[in-house]
């Protein structure tokens, strides 16, 4: 269960189109290479500490939908579930819905807490899959990797409609095909495992099994996090939303002048009966008067347009 | 004079294929064309919209060809893809019990399939111009060897097909085709146009029987149909959206078919996402959907799965949905002539109908030239007015059209279009270089 619902989200085509990461690794690299790769996860120092703060804050703001979020941490802490079970009791012996909806919501609070407290304890790692085993899905992928050490997020790429349906065509097989991903590590260390065990060398297993001989190839982004990948998206939409919001408020503005407007010319409509004028006002103001264009013979010249010398040929050649 | 197809001089099976499709009484264009096209005359028909120019220049075509049913018989040309796909579905109706093959060479379809099913000789052709010349320029004999041996060669629309738009590719067509002396030209139109005078003035060949032309003259007075309401609304240009909406959701109109005609495809996406926004069953019809979409949006439309066709002027000639009920001019066209096709969509043969046209402070001129061109005033529309409009629609409308404009701008809408005509722009600049070289 766990899998299939992070697998709804693996497949989110949001994230799909501008994943963002070499400037933000490149002056990361910079900047860190030095001194705190060479440190191991407990021994921060407070200026990573600081920042990796950042990070997760960055995270929440892009999963605004607090359920989403939710299922998928009952599913992985078993704890957070004990937790629940205990104030569902509480909660039987109040019969108020409203009451009940409220508790749920801090219920999901709380297990967002619980669930940042936990990932803040370590630095999450990510890593990058540059080639995905044919139709592999991302559940399988989660299992291979889970070997080294708990995986959060996970993000596959799907190949273009435009090859997909080229495969198809030519006989090739149905199943979707990913091109590359990302996978983030609850522990940096498990991410760094990962990328030395795995990379270069066949998944292994099972000799009889479909992926045993496929060559995994796998990168550890240093000082790179989650969030860098979906920062841009993120940076996109909050300015989408407030460039809405101000379109909205504009026009609103010229709503209220035409409300204005209608009041007045009923207002004028009154006066004008009640002293019995009924003659129309002269012009107050003239507006630019679009263009008129005709084909017709009878029409006036200004409104045609000029027939072109190849049209005069068809016109020979046709009668 | 001619009261039925039989004594028009029509073959008996083409006779029984209309009568099995309803059609018993010929129309008035109808039963002046079909005996001269049958003697072998060439034609120009003028007739106002929707009163059945398709059978009468596809009648005499069928009945002349069952007498020898030869492989590329005849080409007709007509302006829009949809256009053609109708006439196309005519022809196999009327043909079918002699085993007709037609073929549809369209643009947005798949070339190679086309270029295949020409190579097969089927009896007509139902084409747009640009597709067809891209044919003749890019494919072999084989493929286009048929057609200069074509004998009849029809313009539908001819007005429209005679302009600079088509100018070049109707060239390239007529370039492979049979001289004009061996084989029959028709031409039908509602306008008549200097292009279509002229045609009708030019000298004719020896030993071809002279051009028969159909109502050319009083064609400019008889321009919609009597049973059409035509009435207007002044509105200002940024609250037409939400007059839209709230005449569609009206009492009167909430259940009727109508078409939403716009000037340009970017205010049909804008409209249609905006009402589909509200809820309303709408879906649209121009050039910047991929042809897939548009044969769908049209079949959904005449299923009635849609109550409402946003469409551009690529909808206003010739198509035939018999149900529509109004036809609203959400931008008045600049061409009066194209109004006239407009509401031709509604009213046809015979059934009543009703146009509205919403006129901004800048359209007045437009809606005077139209007024003249009709012959006709048109009345003022009292059926929604402003407070209902400002106490249902307005807020509710405005937040729907700005969250669908950038829902457009997100996904790009009319990028595409912009980069070919870089790409047209690039390719020109090339050639000029290249002639100034030279």
């Amino acid at each position: 269960m766990h899998d299939s619902d992070n697998d709804s989200r693996d497949f989110s085509s949001d994230e799909e189109e501008n994943i963002l990461f070499p400037d933000k690794r490149a002056v990361r690299n910079d900047v860190f290479s030095g001194k705190l790769e060479e440190h191991t996860d407990d021994q921060h120092t407070d200026d990573e500490q600081s920042d990796g703060d950042e990070d997760e804050e960055k995270t929440y703001g892009i999963y605004n939908d607090p359920t989403e979020r939710g299922i998928e941490i009952e599913d992985v802490h078993p704890n957070a579930s004990n937790n629940e079970s205990s104030e569902n009791q509480e909660g039987k012996s109040i019969s108020d819905e409203a009451e009940l909806e409220r508790r749920k919501q801090e219920k999901l609070k709380s297990i967002k807490k619980f669930k940042a407290a936990k990932k803040l304890k370590h630095k999450t790692g990510v890593i990058y899959l540059s080639k995905i085993p044919p139709y592999m899905k991302p559940a399988k992928l989660r299992q291979i990797l889970s070997r080294f050490g708990e995986v959060d997020r996970l993000f596959l790429k799907r190949e273009d409609d435009q090859t997909y349906k080229q495969r198809v065509k030519g006989g090739g097989n149905k199943k979707t095909m990913f091109k590359e991903g990302w996978a983030e590590y609850i522990r940096k260390k498990d991410a760094k495992l990962c990328a030395i065990t795995l990379n270069g060398n066949i998944i292994g297993g099972k000799k009889g099994n479909f992926y045993h001989d496929d060559i995994m190839n796998v990168k550890y982004l240093s000082g790179f996090k989650w969030a860098d990948l979906t920062e841009q998206i993120a940076k996109e939409n909050d300015i989408r939303q407030s460039k809405l919001q101000l379109e909205i408020s504009q026009a609103n503005k010229l709503n209220a002048e035409f409300i204005r407007n209608v009041e007045k010319s009923k207002m004028i409509k009154n006066i004008k009966l009640k002293r019995n004028v009924d003659t129309d006002e002269d012009v107050r103001r003239s507006f630019k008067q679009r263009r008129i264009t005709s084909t017709r013979t009878a029409a006036p010249d200004s409104q045609k347009q000029e027939p072109s010398k190849q049209l005069d040929s068809v016109i020979y050649n046709l009668f | 004079m001619y009261n039925d197809f039989k004594s028009l001089g029509l073959s008996k099976w083409l006779v029984e294929a209309l009568h099995s499709m309803k059609i018993t009484q010929p129309t008035i264009v109808q039963k002046a064309c079909i005996p001269e096209i049958l003697k072998g005359c060439d034609c120009i028909g003028g007739a106002k919209t929707g009163s059945g120019k398709t059978i009468a220049f596809a009648a005499p075509m069928l009945s002349n060809w069952s007498a020898d049913p030869s492989g590329m018989f005849g080409v007709v040309l007509t302006p829009t893809r949809e256009l053609a796909m109708q006439i196309a579905e005519q022809f196999t109706a009327l043909g079918s019990i002699m085993n007709i093959k037609v073929a549809l060479v369209v643009g947005g379809d798949d070339i190679v399939k086309q270029a295949l099913e020409l190579q097969r000789r089927p009896h007509f052709i139902i084409a747009t111009p640009g597709r067809l010349a891209h044919h003749i320029m890019h494919s072999g004999e084989d493929t286009i060897g048929g057609l200069r041996r074509v004998k009849y060669l029809v313009l539908d629309e001819a007005d429209i097909l005679l302009t600079n738009t088509f100018g070049k590719d109707l060239a390239t067509c007529l370039s492979v085709l049979p001289p004009k002396e061996k084989r029959q030209n028709l031409l039908f139109t509602a306008t008549i146009t200097d292009q279509v005078k002229a045609l009708k003035e030019a000298p004719r060949v020896e030993g071809k029987p002279p051009v028969f032309s159909f109502q050319v003259e009083d064609l400019d007075c008889l321009a919609i149909p009597k049973a059409l309401k035509t009435e207007y609304l002044l509105v200002p240009e940024h609250v037409k959206e939400a007059y839209l909406y709230q005449i569609l959701s009206s009492e009167e109109y909430n259940d009727k078919t109508v078409i939403v005609f716009v000037n340009r495809t970017v205010s049909a996406e804008i409209l249609r996402r905006t009402l589909r926004l509200l809820d309303v069953r709408v879906t649209s019809l121009h050039s910047q959907l991929p042809q897939k979409e548009r044969t769908n949006s049209l079949q959904r439309f005449r299923a009635n799965a849609a109550r409402i066709l946003i469409a551009t002027d690529v909808a206003s000639r010739g198509l035939d949905i018999p149900a529509v009920q109004l036809v609203l001019n959400y931008d008045i066209p600049a061409n009066p002539d194209t109004y006239i096709h407009r509401v031709g969509r509604t009213a046809r043969a015979g059934r009543s109908g009703e146009s509205l046209s919403f006129v901004s402070p800048k359209d007045v001129s437009r809606i005077k030239a139209i007024e003249s061109r009709i012959n006709k005033k048109m009345d003022e529309f009292t059926k929604v007015g402003d407070t209902a409009v400002i106490r249902k629609a307005l807020t509710k409308v405005t937040v729907a059209k700005r969250e669908s404009l950038m829902a457009m701008d997100k996904e790009g809408f009319g990028e595409k279009r912009k980069q070919q005509r870089n790409k047209g722009g690039i390719k020109r600049a090339n050639k000029a270089l290249e002639t100034k070289n030279k």
